[in-house]
């Protein structure tokens, strides 16, 4: 199954089971069932509760956010996650606030979906990852979806939290397969966190988001096979608050999408540093697209976001000193 | 026997599905048979086979498929059956590049190797296996390329790792190839530089008035225009009056070929590979149409979806210099053709006008390179003042 029809089925569930359940975003209807087809089907199932917008995300996630504070479960989808800097009034002022801000917790089923990142030649607002925009904000969590679990689950965690949630979707994910893992790496899911190793006791963590855990995953394949490095993957669901429970290993590499500078990697950096730094060889490294706008012609798209090849050096880099 | 191979469709994916075979193995196909349903993220293509025979399916139905992948085979009838090769053996261990270096040097086979039941052989195990000392372990060229994974991962990046890493030459310093496409681009002007004897004329051209009629023209085409479009009609229209221009010169140096039509090749080059994609009847084509089709290959250039026959026919070139600075570039003539086209980048220039006053306007400088045995100097010269005097007052 592919990553866009494993969201898909989630969708499918969410309003089955769930009356109060509404999907918005814009031209989400079917034939067209969205910008990348996740919403496919919705519409013509539940014709009442999957609501097509003007173009406008800070309409569109006010209006869930008013749905969610009379009781209903509201999921936006947006085109793409650049616009999250439309949506982040209601967002952050709403609907993040309105959690606490009423004297008694007011539970807040909201769950915004963005596809995020690069390489399809999107060009400089249609590719970026602005996770770290969300971070620290009382009352939101962010989530991402993972090749190695089931969005279905995903979407009962967030819901379950009562609290907005965003939830990031790397576009590159959608066409791929769930749960596929090169030969001799085998996934497993503990806690909501996913880990992708070969069995061994690895010499070396890498910890990314679920976007960017196909690069990850390639770059761990050929530093096994090239220096005989073994790395374990670790790959959060939740990528905020940050809760990891790391092997002891000598060195943490922390690989992510967007641009340097307060990201989610330092808040990682800064979880493992205070829990793990009796082990630690060396601090945690931290590997980021570019400071720079993101080309659309797909050879200068390379030079910019993080590939596999980013991720490979970092590691090496790492473990040589 | 002939092979079935996964067309680039788009460029969203870097891998598609094998949806479907819409042909058994082991069936015998007619030429040009659907054979397979090949799924993109955005739509669903049939394969055809492009030589009759028996299909001999290479991939299984659901599998992950990346462009260039051979997906099946269709053995030639007339020759019988060809056996072919048996695909590896699956759930074999994975062998690390320093264990694959250490068997090579102790002559260890990959039975040996795989009787130890490890899933992992790393040169330690291969050691072990001969009770040889532990060889130092000195930085060994990696033979393994991993395109093994391509299948789940980005295949950008192992097509990056296959690029570059995979040999050491004789001094030991690391060795690349050229890229498929940089491959026929040094088969063409290797044969140009030695079979042509080009000579080069250049002249400044004024573009300004072209350059302020090109907003209006893309607005009426609804497709850009610029000096590229403009210079593809400006030769087209230069046909008629310089057809040894568009001439072709046999191999025997002395019988030449006049061209009834001119079909103008333009290099298109987006960071993807060197491309020559042709527009066709350049001499009787709109503006509009002119842009249409040059849209429609650059399109292609960025995806790489050229067919075959967007690339053949052409009787000369314009060569595109338009990055900013470029003042000066001298193109290859493409072996079968008399002439290239270089423009280069605009810039602005001081000159005096008809009053002898300063004033400034917007040039190029346009270059001809040509076969000096089919034209000489003199051709040349008239030949680029033809498409200046075309380009100012068309």
């Amino acid at each position: 199954m592919r990553v866009a029809d494993n969201i898909n089925a989630a969708l499918h569930s969410v309003l089955a089971g769930d009356e109060r359940a509404y999907l918005i975003g814009e031209d989400l209807l079917d034939p067209y069932g969205g910008a990348f087809k996740v919403a496919r089907g919705l519409s013509t199932r539940f014709p009442d509760r999957v609501l097509s917008t003007p173009i406008s995300e800070s309409a569109m996630t006010g209006v869930a956010a008013g749905l969610a504070l009379a009781g209903d479960t509201a999921i936006v989808e947006y085109m793409f996650a650049d616009f999250l800097t439309l949506g982040f009034d209601p967002l952050v002022n709403f609907a993040a606030k309105s959690v606490t801000m009423y004297g008694t917790r007011l539970p807040m089923r909201l769950i915004v979906r963005c596809p995020s990142g690069g390489g399809r030649g999107y060009g400089p607002t249609h590719s970026q990852t602005l996770t770290k925009h969300l971070i620290g904000v009382p009352g939101l969590a962010v989530f991402e979806m993972s090749p190695f679990r089931d969005a279905a689950e995903v979407f009962a965690e967030m819901l379950a939290l009562a609290q907005p949630c965003v939830f990031v979707e790397d576009k590159i994910l959608y066409t791929r397969r769930m749960h596929a893992v090169p030969h001799p790496f085998t996934a497993s899911v503990r806690d909501g966190v996913a880990y992708v190793g070969t069995g061994e006791p690895p010499d070396l963590v890498l910890v990314a988001p679920g976007g960017t855990a196909g690069r990850a995953v390639a770059a761990l394949h050929r530093l096994l096979i090239e220096d005989e490095i073994a790395g374990l993957l670790v790959v959060p669901s939740r990528l905020y608050p940050v809760s990891l429970d790391l092997p002891p290993v000598p060195h943490v590499v922390v690989a992510e999408d967007g641009t340097a500078g307060g990201t989610w990697g330092a808040e990682v950096a800064q979880h493992v540093h205070a829990r793990h730094f009796a082990d630690l060889a060396a601090p945690v490294t931290l590997v980021h697209a570019a400071g720079a706008v993101i080309p659309a012609a797909p050879h200068l798209e390379r030079e910019v976001l993080v590939t596999a090849g980013t991720i490979y050096d970092a590691m090496v880099r790492t473990v040589r000193g | 026997m002939a092979e079935i191979a996964v067309p680039k469709l788009n460029t969203n994916d870097d891998s598609y599905v094998l949806l479907a075979w819409l042909a058994p193995d082991g069936q015998a196909v007619p030429a040009g048979a659907p054979v397979a349903e090949v799924e993109t993220s955005k739509a669903v293509e049939e394969l055809t086979a492009a030589a009759g025979g028996v299909l001999r399916h290479r991939a299984a139905a659901g599998a992950d498929i990346t462009p260039g992948q051979v997906i099946a085979l269709v053995d030639d009838l007339a020759a019988g059956p060809v056996e072919a090769p048996a695909p590896p053996p699956a759930g074999g261990p994975t062998i690390t590049a320093p264990a694959l270096a250490r068997m090579a040097e102790l002559g260890i086979s990959a039975e040996r190797v795989a009787a130890l039941g490890r899933p992992i052989v790393r040169r330690a195990d291969i050691d072990a296996l001969t009770g040889a000392a532990p060889a130092p372990t000195a930085s060994t060229a990696s033979t393994v390329d991993t395109v093994d994974t391509a299948s789940i991962v980005d295949t950008v990046d192992t097509v990056e790792t296959v690029d570059t890493a995979d040999t050491v030459d004789a001094l030991g310093g690391p060795s690349a190839g050229l890229s498929r496409n940089q491959r026929a681009v040094a088969r063409t002007v290797a044969r140009s530089a030695a079979t042509i004897p080009a000579a080069y004329t250049a002249m400044t051209v004024d573009v300004g008035a072209a350059l302020e009629r090109a907003p209006r023209l893309t607005r009426e085409a609804r497709r850009p225009v610029g000096l590229a479009e403009l210079f593809v009609a400006a030769i087209g229209s230069a046909h008629a009056t310089h057809p040894m221009c568009f001439a072709r010169l046999d191999d025997d140096g002395v019988t030449l070929h006049p061209a009834g039509a001119a079909h103008v090749g333009v290099t298109v080059d987006l960071g993807e590979g060197l491309y020559v994609p042709v527009v066709r009847d350049a001499d009787t084509a709109t503006i509009g149409a002119i842009a249409r089709t040059l849209t429609r290959h650059r399109v292609a250039a960025a995806g790489g979806t050229f067919r075959q026959a967007d690339l053949d026919g052409a009787n000369i070139t314009l060569t595109l210099h338009l990055d900013a600075h470029v003042s000066l570039a001298v193109p290859i003539v493409f072996p079968g053709q008399t002439c290239a086209v270089a423009v280069t980048a605009p810039r602005p220039e001081l000159y005096l006008d008809g009053d002898g006053r300063p004033a400034t306007r917007t040039v190029t400088q346009v270059g001809l390179a040509y076969d000096h045995r089919v034209i000489n100097g003199r051709e040349a010269a008239r030949f680029l003042t033809a498409l200046a005097q075309t380009v100012k007052e068309p």
